[in-house]
């Protein structure tokens, strides 16, 4: 992992981006808090991962962005705790 | 690994499927399933009857078919978590699992023991990590444990079920082995074999006693049955196999179904396309002789390894692969294999060969940079699981029409590379050489190899293209437009030349030939584009000799060129709205994501109707939303949650197995806004309701499968909602944007089956009337229906300029969001004053959706300022026919 950041994106490693969203991340802007997947959290991802610009991963409660999106923004959704393994 | 779109599409008609059937049996479930339009017209006349297999009517018996590339083993180990669910309702159910070949037996099971390959990774996850799989060679290994706390997957071929096979044999025989996985089963039971006096005798038994075999094992079991590629498998069944095993239900995966195989669901070719999955058309060119054939595999190879090396997105080493004669025919893989070092000089390291005998791949990673091989020859298939998607060009130096395993190695070179589509369109096409005498027959050839790998006959024709010039007229018996060439000597240097040839690659052709000046020959049509790039490329003299040729051979045969070839400008304007201050498309998903909604919202009571159980002494009675259905004791008693004891059932417990079965496959929902949901509705129906927790325990796939439809009606609810605030309530602000337009273009529908021209020619049809998508409606081409007889009344309408046959969820077509997705209209056209007419036919038995399509239309009608009209036509309304309808529609 290369890089350190401020905010929910954690930094790249060959070339992957990761980023976690978590309760907090919005402020008192959201009644759900900041781990919810949406337009606006994207914004707070994108604003915390600068310049990279290669494909993120995202853990999070919830995702509202459509499979449309998530492509087009080159995003991976994992949510938590299903898609996370301890193996 | 993520599913891909058609892949998802597929699993849920399955689910739907297995839902139907619990309720209303096989039969009804399929029929009603394959009689809805949308089904029906992808099943494009398979469908519609059940058959029985071999008169199990309570039996589910269906066939997915998918071209090959497609995912089918993937699929396969999805569908049994789909049948776990919605069918079996047993946590760990016993899967039987066939395939073809012994070779594809032994890759199966290694495939589905690998911790890391996609296929376990699928099971894995249904199964939370608790899955055994077996090879049925193996079956002794198999414990009590295994199959009481684990979904078993044993893997086989239909060869191992026959009685009369040594493997088949085995099967069937006791084995004493087995005796620990017959515990609790009583000596005597009626649908098992028993032992028969001779064995009786040996070990000192009864006659009457079971028979401690797998086959035995597997009808306690009742397997789930995954049919991997065998239609002659499943209906080569006897009726003593099938009574034997037993199995519970059987799902096909296959390219190629057979027609009583009840076909459920069918992908076609563009959904892979789309998907990113397989690269098409072929180019396919003929050539006389064997030695042509290389000659023209290995210039294609070079060309594309130039495209390759310009592409930086992810490394391609372009790879050819050969397929050579059988040992006594005249061109051996010894033979092919120095030619190419001699004739060719080809470093014999890049050259590997693949055959029986010799193995030059094993061990090898074909993707690794460093890797020198370029050359793979081969005679018969390449083994399962060698699917190098770097294989662009297939050449085969035998006759084609005798060459077997021609379609699988043809398969090979389909796949496309990191299933992501490439910027130079060269790399997004497959290549095949062959060796023919005419054209014609090398594409006859080719088309039936498609249709051998899954392809529809016509969807097979309209991916083949030719590497020379364009398509003869008449090749499959369709009417095609004449296409005019050009031919225009120049003189220019050797790089303006290659520019020229890369500004329109499928157009134009440059041939040298020493001492004359090269000849330019551009074939149809060149976009406005394409022509500034080709004149611009060029020295001035040679640009102006070009540019009077082209608009010379422009005058003579315009009358020829379709308004798309004559770059007529065709833009349809979108649908937008705005929300939360921002102008988005009108399209409800991405809406959506603009809206924050919780699950806490929504009530968490099941109410009496929608679902209800009653425990009689046999079993429990369910009513849900009106049906009946029933548990049986008997279906569960043998694995009664074996790890948790039935007094450590709590509402815990059941809440979360039930957050398992019910989750959304897109991440919806928060895992907490789940478990307190769920705990709400658990509470009610056992407190306000009274329902025993243990009779919910027992009814849990019943209960997760009502929860799922409740929260799928919540989201549609949800979605519903957004819909109508964002574009139909008073403060709605929706608007129409030509420059987020849908524009149309030459080509746009390439690889789209077509009409084929035979019955009326369109004069008015933008790609030209050779070019019209087919229709729906009878007919293999659609020209029996009445959509077609719209279409024609459509073009005869004096006022419309040109028009197009839209082609339903392609990525380029025109679309109107639904509240729960999109519409596709059928027609969309361009008048003589500028306004765009949007044209939905509605045949007799639809009418019941055109409603919602009729409202948003008029919205877009609405909301165009006057550039936009809409007509949903009818076959006949208030006297008036379809042109009648659209006239009264654009009067002004």
């Amino acid at each position: 992992m290369t890089g350190v950041h401020e905010g929910p994106f954690l930094g790249s490693h060959e070339g992957k981006g990761l980023a976690l969203l978590y309760n907090g991340i919005l402020g008192d802007k959201s009644v759900s808090g900041g781990n919810v997947l949406t337009r606006k959290t994207l914004g707070i991802i994108r604003a915390s991962a600068a310049t990279f610009s290669g494909p993120i991963t995202v853990y999070g409660e919830a995702c509202r962005l459509s499979p449309e999106t998530l492509k087009m923004e080159n995003l991976a959704f994992k949510q938590t705790p299903y898609d996370v393994r301890a193996r | 690994m993520q599913l891909k779109l058609y892949q998802t599409d597929t699993l849920n008609v399955l689910r739907r499927f297995f839902e139907e059937t619990r309720l209303r049996g096989p039969k009804a479930a399929y029929e009603t399933i394959t009689r809805e339009p949308e089904q029906a017209k992808r099943l494009r006349g398979y469908g519609g009857t059940y058959e029985a297999l071999l008169g199990q009517e309570e039996m589910p018996y269906v066939c997915l078919r998918l071209p090959t590339g497609g995912g089918k083993t993937l699929l396969g180990a999805h569908a049994i978590g789909v049948a776990k669910n919605s069918w079996i309702e047993r946590d760990f159910p016993l899967v039987l699992w066939l395939v073809p070949t012994n070779m594809i037996r032994t890759q199966t099971v290694d495939a589905l023991n690998n911790p890391k390959h996609p296929y376990r990774l699928a099971l894995d996850e249904q199964f939370g990590g608790r899955v055994r799989v077996f090879d049925i060679g193996d079956f002794t290994r198999i414990r009590a444990h295994d199959l009481a706390a684990n979904c078993c997957v044993v893997v086989g071929t239909l060869q191992t079920l026959r009685v009369e096979s040594t493997d088949g044999r085995k099967v069937y025989a006791h084995n004493e082995n087995l005796e620990p996985l017959f515990n609790e089963v009583p000596k005597r039971l009626a649908g098992l074999e028993p032992l028969g006096s001779e064995i009786a005798a040996r070990i000192g038994g009864h006659a009457d006693d079971i028979r401690y075999s797998f086959a035995n094992l597997c009808h306690l079991h009742r397997p789930l049955m995954i049919v991997d590629e065998a239609h002659k498998a499943v209906t080569g069944l006897s009726r003593e196999v099938q009574a034997r095993v037993n199995p519970c239900a059987i799902v096909e995966f296959t390219a190629t179904p057979h027609k009583k195989s009840n076909i459920l669901h069918s992908v076609n070719a563009q959904e892979l396309k789309d998907a990113q999955m397989i690269k098409l058309p072929v180019r396919l060119e003929e050539h006389d002789t064997w030695e042509g054939a290389v000659t023209g595999a290995i210039l294609k190879r070079a060309e594309l390894s130039e495209e390759a090396a310009s592409d930086r997105a992810n490394y391609i080493r372009p790879i050819v692969l050969f397929q050579a004669e059988d040992k006594n025919r005249e061109v051996t893989v010894d033979v092919l294999r120095q030619h190419l070092i001699d004739t060719h000089h080809i470093d014999p390291k890049a050259i590997a060969v693949a055959t029986g005998d010799q193995r030059e791949l094993d061990g090898i990673v074909l993707f690794k940079p460093d890797c020198p091989i370029e050359y793979v020859i081969t005679v018969e298939a390449l083994k399962e699981g060698w699917d190098c998607s770097f294989a662009y060009v297939f050449c085969s130096v035998a006759n084609i029409n005798s060459a077997t395993d021609a379609e699988q190695l043809l398969g090979r070179v389909l796949r496309m590379p990191y299933a992501t589509r490439r910027k130079a369109a060269a790399l997004n096409k497959a290549y095949a050489h062959l060796v023919s005498k005419s054209f014609a027959q090398a594409a006859n050839t080719l088309r039936d190899r498609l249709v051998e790998m899954g392809f529809e006959e016509s969807e097979a024709e309209a991916n083949i293209e030719a590497e020379q010039g364009s398509l003869d007229d008449g090749l499959w018996g369709e009417r095609r437009r004449p296409n005019p060439t050009a031919r225009i000597a120049i003189e220019a240097p050797a790089e303006a030349l290659a520019a020229v040839k890369a500004a329109a690659p499928d157009k134009v052709k440059i041939e040298t030939t020493p001492g004359a000046a090269p000849t330019l020959t551009v074939t149809g049509f060149l976009r406005q584009s394409e022509k500034e790039v080709i004149y611009a490329a060029l020295p001035e003299a040679a640009a102006s000799i070009v540019r009077e040729a082209i608009a010379v051979h422009e005058r003579e045969h315009s009358h020829n060129a379709s308004p798309a070839e004559r770059g007529d400008d065709f833009i349809v304007p979108r649908l937008m709205t705005a929300v939360q201050g921002e102008l988005v498309f009108a399209d409800t998903e991405v809406l959506s994501e603009y809206f924050e909604w919780s699950l806490s919202e929504y009530p968490a009571q099941l109410s009496k109707a929608e679902f209800d159980v009653r425990d009689t002494s046999e079993a429990f009675e369910i009513d849900l939303d009106g049906d009946h259905l029933t548990v049986k004791y008997s279906d569960q008693a043998d694995q009664l949650m074996l790890d948790i004891p039935v007094d450590g059932w709590t509402p815990a417990g059941l809440v979360n197995i039930l957050a398992r079965q019910v989750r959304q496959a897109d991440s919806a929902i928060s895992h907490g806004d789940m478990i307190a949901w769920l705990s709400d509705v658990v509470l009610f129906l056992t407190g306000t309701r009274g329902l025993p927790l243990a009779t919910l325990m027992r009814c849990r796939f019943i209960l997760a499968r009502k929860l799922r439809d409740k929260l799928a009606a919540i989201r549609t609810e949800v979605r519903k909602g957004i819909y109508q605030r964002c574009l139909f309530a008073p403060e709605a602000k929706p608007e129409i944007s030509f420059e987020s337009g849908f524009r149309f273009y030459d080509g746009m529908f390439a690889g789209v089956p077509t009409y084929r021209g035979t019955k009326y020619r369109f004069a008015k049809h933008y790609l030209g009337w050779d070019r019209v998508p087919r229709f729906d409606g009878k007919g293999d081409d659609g020209a029996e229906g009445d959509e077609f007889k719209a279409a024609q009344q459509l073009d005869s309408v004096a006022e419309i300029e040109f028009w197009v046959r839209n082609v339903s969820k392609h990525p380029d077509a025109f679309w109107l969001p639904l509240a729960g997705g999109r519409t596709y209209p059928d027609f969309v056209a361009k008048l003589k004053d500028g306004r765009l007419l949007i044209i939905e036919y509605k045949g007799e038995h639809l009418v019941a959706d055109s409603t919602e399509k009729r409202a948003i239309g008029q919205l877009w009608q609405q909301s165009s300022g006057g550039n936009g009209v809409y007509v949903l036509a009818e076959k006949e309304r208030d006297g008036m026919n379809v042109k009648q309808q659209i006239a009264q529609a654009i009067a002004l």
